[in-house]
Formats: C-alpha cells, sequence, structure tokens
C-alpha cells in the first residue's frame, strides 16, 4: 500500500513542500514535484553521478536519497548553482574547456567540481587527484579531457585568488 | 526502475528504532542508503516498511574508552577519512574509506550500514575482522555484542537478528606494537574489489602475531593466522623483498585453508603478498607511521 | 547567447575553421536542456513493459487480469490488443552495383515489435502497462503473468542473415618463400550505453499524432513506425528534444517507439516511457561480437604480400543494419595499405541475445583490430619493429589518388584520397615515442608501447537535408536532417551560414530536426554529419544568398551586408518586411539535399603508452597520442573534442565494457556494476596532432565522428603484447598475444598464466 509523506525542504534557498509516496527519491521529488528538471537520472543507482545535488552541503546521489530523508534538510541544485545570468565559474570554465558536449551529464560534474573548489581540497589537487574526484561521475562524450581541463583551470583560478 | 512500495518512520531514539522493528516483521533498517537504496532501486530487495535511523544523533557520536574506539553506527566514510581523532586512534579506517566509491558515497555511507550489509566485496568488514572489533547489537530484549569472528556469516548474512539494530563499531586502537598493510584490485578506482588482502603484523614480545584477512574472495571474510610469518615478517622489515617465494609460498598455503575461492587463488595471494609487503615495511617501532603507504 | 561573446562580431576571418565557444554550453551547463524526460507533463500516462523473462521462448498465455487492477493503472495491451503485430525493416539495403561487387545476399531478419507468439531475446517487450506513475506502472507490470515455454537458445547452426565476399589481385606466386600469420580473433560485444536512456514521449491532437523520442535518425523512425502500423505518413509527426549521447544506439528504431505510438494513437491522451538502467542493457541495441580469421603474408622485408580473412558477426536477435555492420567490416579490412592480393568473406548471424545496430565505428574497429593485430603478428615473427612494418606498407602520397578495383557501399569505385599518411604515422609515434620505463609505473608494473592505422570511410550518402528559412525579425533560422545526440551542430551549423550566407552567427537560430519541420532527412551517425548536413546547409544558404541577390537587384557578386534590420547594398537597406512582403516567406525559405558523390576518407595513427600489472592483469593507459589527417575543421574544438571522446569510448571497449550473457543467454552485466564504464581515471591524456587535407565536397570536410575509437583497440592490444613480452625471455615464442577483447585484467591474467607455461 502506497504511503504520503509529507516533506518540507529547502531548494535552492527557497522553502517548499511536497507530498509524495514513501518510495520518491530526492531526484524525483526535485525533478517531478518541484519542476527542477536540472538534476538528470542516469542509472538510480548511484554510479552515474548525473544527479548529484548539494544535500546540507554536501555533494549526494539524489537517487540514492529518498524524498523523506530529505525532509528539513537544505538542498541545492545546478540550477541553485546558476546566477541569474551567465554562468558561474565552474561553469565558465566548463565552458571555455569543452567539458560537455550531450550535456546530460554535465550538470553532476557542475556540482561535483563546485563541491571540490567550495570544500577547499580542490587547490591542494593535482591532475591525478582531480581525475580521483571526477571518477564518480560519468561522461561518455568528453573522454574527461575537458572536464580535467576546466577543473585544473578553476583551480589556478583560486591559487590566483590566493597569492 | 522505481522501489516497489513501503512505508517510512523516522526513529527518532535508539528505543524507537528497535520497537520499529520489533513491531514490522519485513522492516530494514536505512542508514545512509547508499548500499540499500540502489537493491531497492533495483526492486533486488524489497520490504515493507524502512526504519530510518538517520536521525537518531547519538548513534554519530564517536568516542575511545580504554584502549577501544567506540564509533556510533552512522559515522560516515567521509568523517573517518578525515577525523583526526579516528585517524590516530587507527589510521587503517582511514586509508580503506579512501577506497570506497566516491565521495558523494562517501558522505552518506556509513560504517553501521556497510558492516550490516555484509558484503563480502566491502572493505569495512573485513577491517572490522583484521582488527579483531567487535558490534552492539540493541534490540527490545536487550543489548548484547557481537565479536566480528561471530558477525559475518553468508554473501549479505550477519547474525544480527531481524529485529536487532547495529548501534555501535567497536575497534580496539592501533598499538605502537603493530602495523598494517592493505592492498585491493578493483577494476577501477572506487569499485568492489575483486580481492582483497590486510595484513596485520603484531611484534609485541607477549604475544607476536602475523595475520591475513581476505575479502572479496568468499562468501564474508576470512582471517587467518600466520604464526608461522613471524619470521619471515621481520626478515621483510629488515629489507628482505616481500616478493619472496617463502612469503608468496606460506601466504598461498594460507589462503588454500582460507576455504575461499579457489579460482581467485593467484590474484589473492598477489593482493596479499603486497599487503604483507606494506605491513612489514611500516614498522612502527622504526617509523613514525602507524600504516602502510598505499 | 554566448556564442558572441568572446569574438567580437567584427572579426573579419571565416567563422568556419575557428574554435568559437559553443551555442548548447550555456543552457547545457545551467541545467536548463530539454532532455525527453524533461518534457514529462503531470497527466501523462506512463509506461512499462513487461519483458521476456528468457532467451526464447514460445509464449503460451499472458494474462493481464492482476495488472489491470492495479492501483493507477489506465490501460494494459498485448499482443491480442493490436490485431497483426507489424515488423520493423531494414533501415539499410545496399544498391546493385555493391551486391554484384560483392555477391552480397541477405534475408529478412526484421523484429516484430511486439512479441506475439515467440520471444526471441531476453527484455523483448511481451506487454505494457500505462499508468499514473512509472513506479505504480512497474507495480503492474510486475503483476503480468506471461506463460512462456523455452525453446532451445544453442549457439550453434544460427541461421546467417547476410554473406559477402571479395578478392583483388592474385595470391603470391612463391607461398613457400614468405612468412604467413595465422590468427584467430574476437571483438567481444560491447556497447554505446550514453548517459541518458532511451526515451519517448508521444501526444495526440485531433489530426496527428507528435512522437518525440530520443534518436539520432527523426526521419527513420517516422518511416518505420508508418510502415509497421496502420498508422499514415501524414497522421504522424516526430522529433527530438536535447539527446544525450547515442553513439549509433540511438540511430535504431525500436519497438518501444512504435508501441507508444500506436498506444497514443489508440489512447488519444498523451504517454511516456523513460528507459531505466536495467531495460538499457537488455534491449539497447548492442555491437561488435565479430570472430575472424585471419591470415597474413609478407615477403622478408614486412612488405604485404596476401591478406586472407574470414569473419563472421553475432547480431544477436537481428539487427536493422546487417548490411551495414557487414559491409564495413569487410570493406575496411582494405586499411590504409598497400595489399597486392586481398581475399574476403563474411557473414552475419541471428542468436537470442540483445539486437545489434552500429556503435561508434560499427565493422571499423573490428576490421582495424584484424588487421593491425595481423601486422604486430608479422612484425614479431620477421623480428621487425611495428612500426616499420606499418610505414612500409602504407601508401605513399605519390599513390594517390589509390583506385581500387571495387566499389563501396554506394557502388562508387573505392578512390583514396589523402595527404601523407605515413606522416600521419611518423607524428603519432613522435608524439608519444615507444618507452620501456616511466616514472608513473608503481614497482608492480610493466611498461608496454603500441600504435595501430586506421582508415574511414566518413559522409555515406545518399543525402542530407537542411532547410534555411528567414523570420519577419530577420533572424536566419536552419533546419536539417542530423539530428544532434551532443555533437554541438547547433555551433558548427552556425558557422557554416555566417560563411556560406554571410551574417554574424548571433543572427542565427539552428533548430532541431522535425519530420514536419523536414519532410526528408537522414540523421547523424557514420561520420557523416559534418560532411552531408555541413554541405547541406552551405548549398542552402547559399541559394538564400543568392536569391536575395535577385531579390533586391544586386549583381550576383555584389557584397551584402545581412543584419537582422535587412539586406543593405549599395548604401540602401532593403528591411525584412519589406523584402518578404514583395516577394511572400516562401521565396526565402530553401530546402535542398545534399548528396555527396561518393563517402570521404579520414586516415589516423594511434599510440599508447600502458602500464600493466602482472600480477593483478590490471592495465592502466598512462599516455595516448592520435595524428589524425581530416579535411577542414568547421570548430577545431568540436573535432578534438570527437577525437578525445572517440578515444575513451574505444579503451572502455578495449579494457573494461563487455555485454556478458551466461548458458542461457541471460544478459548478465545489467547495471553499472557489472557493465564498467572508463571513468577519469582510467582515461588518459590525449594529444592530438590535425592535418588538414581538404577533399572533394564544397566544405573540404572529411568525417571524425568514429576515428577517435577505431584505432583503439589494436593500439591497446599491441601495447599489452609489449608489457608483456617483457616478463618472458622470447615473446614471440611464448604466445603472450592479445588475440580478443576485453583485454581485462581476468585475461591478461590468462595470458600470463598460459605464456609460463613450459612449452611442450
Amino acid at each position: 500500500m502506497e504511503t504520503t509523506i509529507n516533506v518540507q525542504v529547502r531548494v535552492n534557498g527557497a522553502a517548499r513542500t511536497a507530498a509524495v509516496p514513501a518510495r520518491t527519491s530526492l531526484a524525483d521529488l526535485l525533478r517531478d514535484h518541484l519542476a527542477l528538471t536540472g538534476t538528470h537520472v542516469g542509472c538510480e543507482q548511484g554510479v552515474c553521478g548525473s544527479c548529484t545535488v548539494f544535500v546540507n552541503g554536501v555533494s549526494t546521489r539524489s537517487c540514492l536519497f529518498l524524498a523523506a530523508q530529505a525532509d528539513g534538510t537544505e538542498v541545492v541544485t545546478v540550477e541553485g548553482l546558476t546566477p541569474v545570468e551567465g554562468l558561474s565559474a565552474v561553469q565558465q570554465a566548463m565552458s571555455d574547456d569543452h567539458a560537455l558536449q550531450c550535456g546530460f551529464c554535465t550538470p553532476g560534474f557542475v556540482v561535483t567540481i563546485t563541491e571540490m573548489a567550495a570544500s577547499g581540497r580542490l587547490i591542494a589537487m593535482d591532475e591525478h587527484a582531480i581525475r580521483e574526484e571526477l571518477g564518480g561521475n560519468l561522461c561518455r562524450c568528453t573522454g574527461y579531457q575537458g572536464l580535467v581541463a576546466a577543473a585544473l583551470h578553476v583551480r589556478d583560478e583560486l591559487r590566483g585568488e590566493l597569492s | 526502475m522505481k522501489p516497489a512500495p513501503f512505508t517510512y518512520v523516522a526513529a527518532r531514539t535508539v528505543d524507537e528504532a528497535v520497537r520499529l522493528l520489533a513491531d514490522n516483521d519485513d522492516a530494514k533498517v536505512l542508514a545512509g542508503g547508499q548500499s540499500l537504496l540502489p537493491l531497492l532501486n533495483l526492486r533486488m530487495a524489497r520490504c515493507e516498511a524502512l526504519v530510518d535511523i538517520g536521525r537518531i544523533a547519538v548513534l554519530t557520536d564517536v568516542k575511545v574508552t580504554g584502549d577501544v574506539l567506540c564509533l556510533g553506527a552512522l559515522v560516515r566514510h567521509t568523517r573517518l577519512e578525515h577525523d583526526p581523532d579516528i585517524r590516530s586512534a587507527h589510521a587503517l579506517l582511514a586509508h580503506v574509506v579512501g577506497h570506497i566509491g566516491h565521495r558523494a558515497i562517501r558522505n552518506h555511507g556509513t560504517i553501521g550500514g556497510s558492516i550490516a550489509h555484509a558484503d563480502p566485496s566491502a572493505e569495512l568488514p573485513a577491517t572490522l575482522l583484521a582488527l579483531r572489533g567487535s558490534v552492539i547489537a540493541v534490540s527490545t530484549s536487550g543489548r548484547r555484542e557481537i565479536h566480528a569472528d561471530d558477525l559475518f556469516v553468508n554473501h549479505f548474512q550477519t547474525s544480527l537478528a531481524d529485529n536487532e539494530l547495529l548501534t555501535l563499531v567497536q575497534i580496539p586502537l592501533a598499538r605502537p606494537t603493530q602495523s598494517w598493510g592493505f592492498y585491493e584490485y578493483a577494476p577501477r578506482s572506487g569499485d568492489f574489489a575483486q580481492a582483497g588482502a590486510i595484513v596485520t603484523i603484531d611484534r609485541s614480545e607477549a604475544a607476536p602475531q602475523v595475520a591475513v584477512t581476505w575479502f572479496a574472495t568468499g562468501a564474508t571474510p576470512t582471517r587467518v593466522v600466520l604464526d608461522e610469518l613471524s619470521a619471515v615478517a621481520n626478515q621483510v622489515s629488515a629489507g628482505a623483498s616481500g616478493a619472496d617465494p617463502a612469503v608468496r609460498k606460506t601466504l598461498t598455503d594460507a589462503y588454500d585453508r582460507s576455504g575461499s575461492d579457489s579460482g581467485k587463488q593467484m590474484l589473492a595471494v598477489t593482493v596479499a603478498t603486497r599487503a604483507f609487503q606494506r605491513a612489514a615495511q611500516s614498522n612502527p617501532a622504526v617509523t613514525s607511521r602507524t600504516g602502510g603507504l598505499n | 547567447m554566448t556564442l558572441a561573446a568572446k569574438v567580437p562580431p567584427t572579426d573579419p576571418l571565416p567563422w568556419v575553421g575557428r574554435h568559437i565557444p559553443r551555442r548548447e554550453d550555456t543552457r547545457l551547463l545551467r541545467g536548463e536542456g530539454t532532455f525527453l524526460a524533461d518534457l514529462v507533463e503531470p497527466g501523462d500516462g506512463h509506461v512499462a513493459f513487461a519483458r521476456s523473462p528468457i532467451a526464447h521462448g514460445r509464449i503460451r498465455r499472458v494474462d493481464v487480469t492482476a495488472a489491470a487492477k492495479m492501483p493507477g493503472v489506465t490501460a494494459v495491451f498485448t499482443a491480442n490488443d493490436f490485431g497483426t503485430i507489424g515488423r520493423i525493416g531494414a533501415l539499410t539495403t545496399p544498391g546493385e552495383a555493391f551486391s554484384d561487387a560483392y555477391q552480397f545476399s541477405m534475408t529478412d531478419d526484421s523484429l516484430e515489435y511486439l512479441a506475439s507468439d515467440v520471444a526471441q531475446y531476453v527484455g523483448q517487450p511481451i506487454a505494457l502497462v500505462v499508468a499514473a506513475s512509472r513506479a505504480l506502472a512497474e507495480d503492474a507490470a510486475e503483476m503480468i503473468d506471461v506463460d512462456i515455454d523455452p525453446l532451445p537458445v544453442d549457439d550453434h547452426d544460427q541461421p546467417k542473415t547476410a554473406e559477402m565476399s571479395f578478392e583483388l589481385g592474385d595470391p603470391p606466386t612463391n607461398p613457400d618463400a614468405l612468412t604467413t600469420v595465422d590468427l584467430e580473433l574476437y571483438m567481444a560485444r560491447h556497447s554505446a550505453v550514453p548517459i541518458e536512456t532511451r526515451g519517448v514521449r508521444v501526444v495526440a491532437t485531433d489530426s496527428h499524432i507528435r512522437l518525440t523520442t530520443s534518436t539520432q535518425i527523426p526521419h527513420f523512425v517516422k518511416r518505420a513506425i508508418v510502415a509497421a502500423t496502420e498508422l499514415e505518413e501524414d497522421e504522424l509527426h516526430v522529433d527530438v528534444a536535447d539527446v544525450g549521447g547515442g553513439f549509433g544506439t540511438k540511430a535504431n528504431v525500436y519497438p518501444e517507439e512504435v508501441l507508444l505510438a500506436v498506444v497514443c494513437a489508440r489512447l488519444r491522451s498523451p504517454v511516456v516511457w523513460i528507459e531505466d538502467r536495467t531495460e538499457h542493457f537488455l534491449s539497447a541495441a548492442q555491437g561488435r561480437d565479430q570472430r575472424q580469421r585471419v591470415q597474413l603474408t609478407v615477403d622478408a622485408d614486412g612488405f604485404i604480400r596476401s591478406l586472407q580473412i574470414d569473419l563472421s558477426i553475432d547480431l544477436g536477435a537481428g539487427s536493422l543494419w546487417t548490411a551495414g555492420i557487414l559491409a564495413n567490416s569487410c570493406i575496411h579490412l582494405l586499411g590504409p595499405y598497400r595489399l597486392p592480393h586481398v581475399k574476403v568473406h563474411g557473414y552475419t548471424h541471428l542468436s537470442h541475445r540483445t539486437p545489434s545496430a552500429q556503435y561508434r565505428g560499427a565493422g571499423r574497429p573490428e576490421a582495424c583490430f584484424a588487421l593491425e593485430r595481423a601486422l604486430d603478428a608479422a612484425a614479431c615473427k620477421l623480428g621487425m619493429d611495428r612500426y616499420e612494418i606499418r610505414r612500409k606498407n602504407l601508401y605513399l602520397s605519390s599513390e594517390f589518388p589509390v583506385v581500387l578495383g571495387i566499389p563501396y557501399r554506394d557502388g562508387v569505385p573505392i578512390s583514396f584520397d589523402g595527404g601523407d599518411w605515413q606522416q600521419c604515422l611518423d607524428d603519432a609515434v613522435a608524439m608519444l615515442p615507444p618507452a620501456s620505463s616511466d616514472d608513473r609505473a608503481t614497482e608492480h608494473e610493466v611498461i608496454g608501447w603500441g600504435t595501430s592505422c586506421l582508415l574511414e570511410a566518413t559522409g555515406r550518402g545518399p543525402y542530407e537535408s537542411a532547410r534555411i528559412w528567414v523570420q519577419r525579425d530577420g533572424r536566419v533560422q536552419l533546419m536539417t536532417g542530423g539530428a544532434s545526440a551532443g555533437q554541438g551542430h547547433e555551433t558548427t551549423f552556425t558557422q557554416v551560414v555566417a560563411d556560406s550566407l554571410g551574417v554574424d552567427p548571433s543572427q542565427v537560430d539552428v533548430h532541431r530536426a522535425t519530420t514536419d519541420g523536414l519532410r526528408e532527412g537522414v540523421g547523424t551517425f557514420g561520420s557523416r554529419t559534418a560532411v552531408l548536413a555541413g554541405n547541406a546547409t552551405h548549398e542552402v544558404a547559399g541559394e538564400l544568398r543568392r536569391r536575395l541577390h535577385r531579390a533586391i537587384d544586386a549583381p550576383h557578386d555584389a557584397e551584402l551586408h545581412i543584419t537582422t534590420d535587412g539586406v543593405t547594398f549599395d548604401g540602401l537597406t532593403h528591411r525584412w518586411d519589406d523584402i518578404l512582403d514583395t516577394h511572400g516567406d516562401e521565396a526565402f525559405d530553401v530546402t535542398q539535399l545534399f548528396s555527396p558523390t561518393t563517402v570521404t576518407w579520414t586516415m589516423g595513427a594511434h599510440a599508447v603508452l600502458v602500464a600493466v600489472d602482472p600480477g593483478t592483469g590490471a592495465t592502466r593507459v598512462l599516455d595516448y597520442a592520435v595524428a589524425h589527417e581530416g579535411g577542414c575543421d568547421i570548430n577545431p574544438g568540436i573535432v578534438l573534442g570527437q577525437l578525445y571522446g572517440g578515444v575513451v569510448q574505444g579503451l572502455g571497449g578495449a579494457l573494461l565494457e563487455q555485454n556478458r550473457f551466461d548458458e542461457q543467454l541471460q544478459p548478465t552485466a545489467i547495471n553499472f556494476a557489472d557493465y564498467l564504464l572508463p571513468t577519469a581515471q582510467d582515461a588518459p591524456n590525449i594529444v592530438v596532432r590535425s592535418h588538414h587535407i581538404p577533399t572533394a565536397n564544397p566544405l573540404g570536410v572529411r568525417g571524425v565522428g568514429e576515428s577517435g575509437t577505431i584505432g583503439v583497440y589494436a593500439a591497446v592490444a599491441s601495447a599489452i603484447d609489449d608489457a608483456l613480452g617483457r616478463l618472458v625471455d622470447r615473446p614471440s615464442e611464448s604466445g603472450v598475444f592479445v588475440t580478443s577483447t576485453p583485454m581485462n585484467a581476468e585475461y591478461l591474467r590468462h595470458l600470463i598464466a598460459n605464456a609460463n607455461e613450459p612449452a611442450t
């Protein structure tokens, strides 16, 4: 028997409520109930990384997180990382470095690289460490070359700001 | 795929959680969800009720009691990786966590969940076994301690009863006479291992011991004590190669005794040899390191 | 949009050839892309399928009673509800000239769009449920009771579906004085696995059905649905949303597309199906799965004297691209080398595995693997350098055009043109020279180096369409039949229009292909779209320009200044409203087909450095180099992206990926834990050097979509041989030689164990 759960969650800074079946994932809550379709679903088993969002500040597979678990949390999606106009520094670097082709995995990479930068880890990373961090997101188009280059550029910008 | 329907309750206390488990014949515990939710999504696992323990704050406690590190079941992999207190209590935990999945998985995966899930190719159950740890299980009828030796029964199967909640993971603190080495082979970094080994060397005069714990080689992690290797271990730490045929021979015999999958013998011996080499080379009496190199 | 941001619009350079940022990027990076699943609306009927649980079986009964009573279910359909079940037929059939030259024969291996009597593979649709949500539809689909009697799944004596052969030149007269290698090779089944799964949404109006699908070929989808169902040509429109990767698996027509169209036509309400990952591994088309027996004869100097190959391809339960896959495999065995004698025989056969389509390369990587493996074996036997044997046998620039006495798939005699193929190989080797040690290797690893050459027919016809028109606001609109699956068409075609019409790129909008916006179209696959849709775009833009000249009475060579305001000539601006009122909007709405004379050839050379751990069998790819002889690059950044992505996809197939099946032909790699895609950690840094050798089409472009992938398998195999050879005394006799893919750790451990066996 389907049970319904009431969820209150702050998404991209705004308080949102929804009544959803208990089995609803956070990904489906965002996409189907809150009309935030920037978060993509590619495998529903936590491997591809396309559905990655922030929950309470840490990257989260929204396909492996129930909407019910998100009750009372702060969620940030790719839409929340995007300025009103134009692109964030991470997004701009990804465009400059040809870090996307079809664009389906892209929002997950935006979240992952943003977390690397915001957590302070990226600034100390070499290419090997960057590849390891990006290893949790699958991309089938780019061969990762542009993604690694974009992360390196974001890192170099962070280092420039520091010095 | 979407999961089959279930009810969901977020327990606020351990008492409430174990009461819910007692009241529901077909309930599953949801901790970090990083192993359970994929199985539910694929409909490879089903349950009538999910009892979410993720909001029980007491289960995130970390403390040292005597010479034991006590980790609440909800301690996340990321915390094992970065918490300096946990690192200094036993650096092997942080080391193995680096091999589990990727960042977003480690942000939510929990030590209790991983151990209770008992995936034979997972690192944390093997670590618990290698470090002679135990867990505390609570139910409406009480609380009991289960030693790692008695915990892992079969693939994805532990001696926890359906109505028991794993609340605490207890790991003896690292001692200055101990060293360890870890090595696993996985097809890609972050994947479940195809074979892995943890070698522990205790050089204490009272009870010297070398042991190897294999994982991903059978239905459960298995630990084999290799007293006869102590001499070899000392040689290796004095500079002999870990690829010494005598070491390999001893490990091969030990693997055969372990009852693990014979088809994996070559790979299992290779990873154990490398783990052994690392353990032998990171003699805590000689270096300040408490563990092996990656 | 972003396009003009970085490049001042007054820049006088032509736009073609420039690495400008992609116009697609902003919306995709902002999370504002519109993929199929993003089109779902409240009230849509969600579809889930009951699929065959076994690989081959006679369907005795399908009971939907329980399913129909499940919560939220609005309809359940089985074969009984559709009367006669139509079939999805071949998407390519070769012409007479080809068939005659190759003694090509082909049987019908079309598949029913719903298994009515006999299920032919695990995952074939048998029934479907429409419900209020996907979850409820899955609940109900589980309750469909399919009573199915197993039939044999024997892999032997499966029927041949197509066969072809050819022989060129004469066999050597002195075989005893020559060296022959004889290999049996296998390239395992693997597949495209785009990160966006398939998906279909269909809506109905009073007059028609509009089907949106995640496809590379909307026009084929429309034609196939019309052929397989009672839907009329005028009743059905097919279009595409943003497509999240295709690589050939979405250049196919699927039962789900036909079924959703039929169901929507019945229900007259919107229905949607978003494939889940498990369904993808069960039922999205796969590729490769080719066995080859290769005999290569060389003289003492390493010159090729004869190549003889027999190959067979397991297409699974069927393929709509049988002729293409077989012909690609056989013809590309010609390679970039001088072959005084070549004899090829190949056939396709069925099995009860997942159906096949043209996965990136579609026969070309397999052919390259056969030819290059044989060259490595011959070099080894002669004690010759692997680079040297290739260099000796490559055609020289003085030999172009090389006209072979046999036609391509289009019936036109094959004629290789090119620049300097030896230079291409030299470049690859110069960028990544052989090495026997590397700082990055661990104490457990040995280093190996390998190389390969490839030649790819690209830009095959028969045609592609483009339509250009001008809106009242002066914005120039373009649509081509080449549907984009991430290739950046909005950017590249904008660059072409900017040059060929003479406008600023910011004035151009590129639309996705729709079958009502453009009646004719072929689609994007086979490294064809830059060549065909690119040139079609060039031609319609040129025609529009000529019409504007005439409309304002300007001399044909006069320079017009075309902006959103209007067309300015000789100081006078003709406003768009005036132009369009005078001549009619349709006068500036131009549709044309571009039909190439024949294919164009792209050559490349790869080099790779690997580190192999003999203890575990694991291979790490340290460095990769591609030298590439393409034509004019419309956008060099996009060309590089195709090469990088192609290489890493090839590495996946070479080292990790396999669609595996058990003895009962149950697929055993049906999720991302068992089917391993390469991650950023598995991918090397790739260096590319491009040579631009224009070719005989108006833009001078050559295709590039598959070149990155084709050479990888062979280069990696060569490098692994090299690494493993260091472990044994006499590699040429030890049997350390890669003969199959994937070259995963298990396979390498097997090779090593065999090599260490004492010789008997």
